[in-house]
């Protein structure tokens, strides 16, 4: 064990935080709360489609998620499963662009047992042909579940015309064809485990009724051996745009769907800058900002406009999703989105005001539970990390609102998405 | 600033203002979950949509003293949270503030239920994004729509036989007026239950009270709902929507009320042939985990509307009329036949044989485990406390008790495999219908080779009967399905 850094409960989330990362690089964090008998575990592996750069191999880390529940050397799925139904444990998991999360809610009692088969299956999964020919078809039915849906099929589009080369630019649920290939797609997702899972990617997150010296203690016991890798594999850098990107896509609905948006850099969320990027996104997109009042409200242009936000660890899309309603073009709503952008070079100080302070106390409302402090956790990183992102939030100004919009919103950075609705 | 609405005269106001109730929560932050006996089950006919007009419009067109824009500027710079959940029975105004803000938070909400500005345009809007829903929304999405279609059809004829935001026909009817008068007639003193939690005082509960005493008083409790009518005989609805994956939903209305011994019977029951988002259930271990059908494969022994992201129930939701429902998430059309059988069989075994002792142990034991966790979350906890107060609801817990006779004598007694309703959506319906007519059909080539024990129960469910004559099966379009 390398380190060991107590902090005092003075912070931005509740209780006390213990972080701890062990000689291959896993980090441990376990947030001490009230939350009488009760424990969230999460585990987050930095690995998510953005990392599927084989080809054939687009949805995998999603796919492999699934295969996690199949069981392991030391646990089979029915011993795991029979394990969860006697505590009574939630668990699920979710896959993104950026990371795989596994989450259980369980009876603290429960947890030494839990981690110890947390740590088998991350370690020594079992994958075979039938696990994996089986799952697939759990796979292909949740890529079936959206595939009638307008805007998952305008975000499919326009993010692959936007990153053609990073692994951004194709969905987490995969590609249909490799959807649809994933029976036979035993000795590469083997491949993708023994690459990807590795300790220096994971961190592991216990929030709730517990004692941070005994889980550390389990922590090194079952996760000590795992051997580190060489890290998370560097990703193609996609060539700089000098010209704004139209996307239109065909889908034959009777919904013309509209998007909007500009490339904006990777950003760590400790990053001053990432905090500003989130201010804009709350000014852009927020709840009472003057664009979803004019487009939404007074002009009624759209039914309603997605753009919630937040800063990605690469180069990413900051964009506005809308469907349009009835005798809408899409040129107003751009022309509306645009107009809003650049009134951002010049904001006025009480709206910089306003959307800060909002965001810092969403928040602090936001750590009430053991599930949103592991979350916090998890997507940050440490407590450091938390009270460092309010703090930079609660410090954006004008002038840093108005930076980012000079330099990031701005026409050769724009992307524009047009479903459907084109005469 | 927006005209006043008239207020109760003097003598309305004769029964006591809704005492709140206050959950005891650590920390810095004030919830309030307020309920009222004012959702689409109360909705006039020929005026479906406007219980959740009204909620909505209460929420943002304004008050007697702001404007929906001043309400949202609040709100906003207060960082409060303020949803509203508008099911059949119940409307619910949920919000969260850190405690300083909290005052200015409850204040609000108490205007907005109390003197509320019924803004015109606002209300226009509403109405137009509730058509919406109705409409592009469901036939974009297979599972709601497949899902509301089953829920409104199971309840024909009777006050829940509408979608909650109503219909396209009499939303069309609908303005802030109606609204108006609505909430004048239906959101008393009575139809209001209050709930508080975390850092909240006795000063600060009086001052609750006191705000939502301006709310009129009938006098009489909300009536108890209708009984709803005899179920038909097994039938079959195909939707057909242009979608390449076919969904799955069957159920009955129930003869219980939830919070009652037999209902948690049932409840224990259908969790273990399918617990909502979880793979414990036979259905789930059935037909995705055997045979990778799909995504999922659940059961309920009553409405479930999920909470967001989450596998929560949406508490808020809950009703008075019960409901089994099964549901399978959307299928290869190739494969759906098959898998409609395989479920009906399935449903059919289990009120036939009821659970086994090992399935009767391993799901109360997984049931009492969870329940903790749910209350792990403080607004989830007064959520609950309010629905059950709010539904007049026994809060005696039973699951301690139950035996698995009890579970299984409430599977025969109350699911009713003869009187099923289905609905399926498709593209090609009329190639769903004729494969439901034909004695076999086809058993999906799955991607791995089935056991023995897979392929003999395959063939005996190609084959299922599924008692459809002809007649009980009617072909819509999703097209104005609702309207």
């Amino acid at each position: 064990m390398l380190l060991l850094l107590p902090f005092a409960a003075a912070g931005v989330l509740p209780g006390t935080v213990t972080e701890t990362t062990l000689g291959n690089g896993l980090t441990l964090l376990v947030a001490e709360l009230d939350a009488p008998g009760v424990v969230a575990l999460q585990t987050w592996v930095d690995v998510g489609s953005r990392d599927e750069s084989e080809p054939g191999t687009t949805g995998y880390a999603h796919f492999l998620e699934h295969l996690l529940f199949l069981g392991s050397t030391g646990f089979d799925a029915d011993t795991r499963d029979a394990t969860l139904v006697s505590l009574g444990a939630r668990e699920n998991a979710w896959t993104s662009d950026d990371h795989t999360v596994y989450h259980l809610l369980l009876p603290s009692s429960g947890l030494p047992q839990v981690l110890e088969q947390e740590a088998d299956r991350l370690q020594h999964l079992v994958l075979t042909d039938a696990g994996v020919r089986q799952e697939a078809g759990a796979v292909l039915g949740e890529w079936r579940r959206d595939q009638n849906q307008p805007a998952v099929r305008l975000h499919e589009a326009v993010y692959a015309a936007a990153f053609p080369t990073h692994g951004y630019g194709h969905g987490t649920i995969g590609l249909e064809a490799d959807v649809r290939a994933m029976p036979e797609g035993l000795e590469a997702v083997q491949g993708f485990y023994d690459e990807h899972y590795r300790p220096e990617r994971v961190r592991i997150v216990v929030a709730g009724d517990v004692d941070a010296e005994e889980v550390s203690t389990l922590v090194e016991q079952h996760f000590a051996r795992w051997e580190a890798g060489d890290g998370r594999p560097a990703q193609p850098v996609e060539e700089a745009r000098t010209e704004r990107l139209v996307v239109e896509v065909e889908h034959g609905s009777d919904a013309p769907w509209s998007m909007v948006g500009w490339h904006v850099p990777g950003m760590d969320p400790r990053d001053p800058d990432a905090a500003a990027a989130a201010v804009v996104g709350e000014l852009l997109f927020g709840d009472v900002s003057p664009l979803r009042q004019q487009i939404e409200r007074d002009r009624r242009l759209v039914h309603s406009l997605e753009g919630p936000w937040r800063p990605r660890a690469r180069p990413y899309l900051m964009t506005a999703t809308s469907e349009l309603r009835d005798g809408t073009s899409f040129e107003a709503v751009e022309a509306a989105v645009l107009e809003a952008a650049a009134a951002l070079r010049a904001p006025e100080p009480a709206q910089v005001e306003d959307a800060r302070d909002h965001l810092a106390k969403r928040f602090a409302l936001e750590q009430d539970h053991p599930d949103a402090v592991a979350g916090t956790l998890g997507w940050l990183g440490g407590e450091a990390a938390a009270d460092a992102w309010v703090e930079a939030l609660r410090a954006v100004d004008e002038d840093a609102v108005a930076g980012f919009a000079h330099t990031w919103l701005t026409d050769e950075h724009l992307v524009v998405g047009r479903l459907d609705g084109a005469e | 600033m927006h005209a006043l609405p008239p207020g109760p005269s003097p003598a309305e106001q004769a029964a006591a203002p809704p005492e709140p109730l206050v959950v005891e929560i650590p920390g810095d932050t004030v919830y309030l979950e307020a309920a009222w006996r004012a959702g689409s089950a109360w909705d006039p006919v020929g005026q479906e949509g406007l219980a959740a007009l009204t909620a909505h419009l209460l929420r943002e067109g304004g008050t007697a003293t702001r404007s929906p824009e001043e309400v949202e500027h609040l709100l906003y710079t207060l960082g409060a949270e303020l949803e509203v959940v508008v099911g059949k029975e119940l409307v619910v105004f949920r919000g969260r503030a850190l405690a300083e803000d909290a005052p200015a938070l409850l204040d609000l909400v108490a205007e907005m239920a109390t003197r509320p500005g019924f803004d015109a345009a606002t209300a226009d809007r509403l109405r137009d994004e509730a058509r919406q829903e109705l409409t592009t929304e469901l036939t974009t999405h297979d599972e709601a729509l497949g899902d509301t279609t089953l829920d409104s059809w199971l309840y024909e004829g009777h006050r829940y036989g509408h979608p909650v935001d109503g219909r396209e026909g009499s939303l069309a009817l609908l303005d802030a007026d109606d609204a108006r008068a609505f909430h004048q007639r239906v959101w008393t003193r009575e139809a209001t239950t209050i709930g508080l939690g975390g850092a909240v005082d006795a000063d600060l509960a009086a001052s609750v009270r006191d705000a939502f005493s301006a709310l009129p008083s009938t006098r009489a409790r909300p009536p108890t709902p209708a009984p709803v009518r005899v179920p038909r005989d097994r039938s079959l609805l195909l939707v057909q929507n242009d979608t390449d994956s076919v969904g799955v939903h069957f159920g009955h209305p129930l003869d219980l009320t939830p919070g009652s011994r037999e209902h948690a019977a049932l409840t224990v029951g259908m969790a273990s042939f399918g617990l909502h988002r979880e793979s414990i259930g036979t259905l789930y271990r059935e037909l995705r985990g055997e045979r990778g059908l799909n995504y999922g494969d659940y059961a309920y022994a009553e409405f479930f509307d999920q909470d967001g992201w989450s596998t929560d129930r949406e508490i808020g939701s809950r009703r008075l009329h019960t409901q089994a429902y099964v549901w399978l998430r959307p299928l290869d059309a190739a494969a759906a036949p098959f898998a409609l059988r395989a479920a009906v069989a399935l449903f059919e075994d289990l009120a036939e044989h009821g659970l086994s002792e090992g399935e009767f142990d391993a799901i109360t034991a997984y049931l009492a485990g969870r329940r903790p966790l749910e209350a792990a979350s403080p607004a989830r906890r007064l959520a609950m406390l309010v629905e059950r107060e709010a539904l007049g609801l026994d809060a005696t817990d039973w699951l301690p008790e139950l035996t698995l006779d009890d579970v299984n004598a409430a599977l025969a007694e109350h699911l009713d495999p003869g009187a099923l309703q289905m609905v399926v959506v498709a593209r090609d319906t009329e190639a769903f219908a004729a494969a439901v007519l034909e004695e076999t059909v086809p058993v999906p080539v799955y991607a791995t080779v089935p056991t023995p024990e897979v392929a003999a129960t395959d063939a005996v469910w190609a084959s299922h009967d599924l008692s459809l004559a002809e007649d009980r099966i009617t072909h819509v379009s999703a097209e104005g399905l609702f309207r």
